[in-house]
């Protein structure tokens, strides 16, 4: 037998109105895929956020309390010694005077430059006189 | 689901139920199958190149699916693929909602002889009488094979009628 011989024919049978039907049946299906993702995305994004949320409050909360203050500029002068306090002095053109002014000095301390042993170390000789005015070019006049 | 997709809807499910249903011939895998691929059209039309065939491209996605449920059906049950056939033959007996005459129940089971993917290319050639081009689009195969293929088909088809 050939099968040129036997007849085109469509054997199978669907339910009565089964295609006035199916267009209802896949919008149903749509639509419940479509609500039931827009559930599944609302829980997968507490899920996610939910955690992140804990440790960006966990961040701030150890950063708030491992915060040192910040250091003064009196905390990185307290680290320079005098003898470089008193180097940079030397080498600045501020005058003794100006220094003076600054400093917050107290009847007490006034009474530390009354002690005259303090000034001892100023004490200078002749030769140590004649070289400061050979240095500075001063009028003996003025000594 | 909007309008113009309800009318797409309207437009195809006649033949792409027919297309799944010569395939898998119960009314009930071909009716699950017809909205699942509604469904994947749904969410792919934004993926559709408009320089192919609207319906090409359902044709596909249609036959692909019809592909896919088949080949789970026999890894489901471990069966090799003759008792598949068998299976399918014998629904063919069974269901209430066949009308055909024996000739034409004995074509429907030379049919299921036939490998899967030699069977959907048959049918779309001979029943729905569609180019070998188009065909080739949607089974991404060369018209050349498709030839080949179509032409095996039919000594397959009538050898089985000659026996039985």
């Amino acid at each position: 037998m050939k099968l040129e011989d036997i007849d085109k024919q469509n054997i199978f049978k669907v339910p009565d109105k089964y295609f006035d039907q199916l267009p209802t049946k896949i919008q149903s299906r749509i639509n419940d895929s479509t609500a039931s993702k827009s559930t599944l995305s609302w829980n997968l994004f507490l899920k996610i956020a939910t955690p992140v949320f804990a440790l960006v409050l966990l961040f701030i909360f150890i950063e708030k309390n491992n915060q040192e203050p910040m250091p003064t500029a009196g905390d990185y002068l307290a680290q320079v010694s005098a003898d470089d306090l008193i180097a940079y002095l030397g080498d600045t053109e501020i005058s003794a005077d100006e220094i003076l002014e600054e400093l917050d000095i107290s009847e007490n301390d006034v009474d530390l430059f009354d002690d005259e042993s303090l000034l001892q170390e100023f004490e200078l000789d002749d030769m140590e006189i004649n070289a400061v005015i050979d240095e500075y070019g001063i009028d003996g006049k003025v000594l | 689901m909007n309008y113009g997709f309800n009318l797409l809807v309207r437009k195809y499910q006649q033949k792409i139920y027919w297309h799944v249903r010569k395939m898998v011939i119960v009314h009930d895998d071909a009716d699950d199958l017809v909205q699942d691929i509604f469904m994947k059209v749904w969410k792919n039309i934004g993926s559709f190149r408009e320089d192919a065939q609207l319906y090409t491209w359902i044709y596909r996605i249609a036959t692909n699916e019809c592909l896919n449920f088949l080949r789970k059906k026999k890894n489901k049950f471990f069966l090799p693929i003759h008792d598949v056939q068998h299976e399918l033959s014998e629904k063919l007996n069974n269901v209430h909602d066949i009308d055909g005459d024996e000739i034409q129940l004995r074509l429907q089971k030379a049919l299921l002889k036939l490998p899967d993917k030699q069977r959907i290319v048959f049918n779309m050639k001979y029943f729905d009488e569609m180019k070998y081009e188009e065909i080739a689009k949607i089974t991404d195969t060369s018209v050349g094979g498709l030839k080949a293929n179509y032409h095996y088909a039919i000594k397959k088809i009538e050898a089985y009628l000659k026996e039985n």
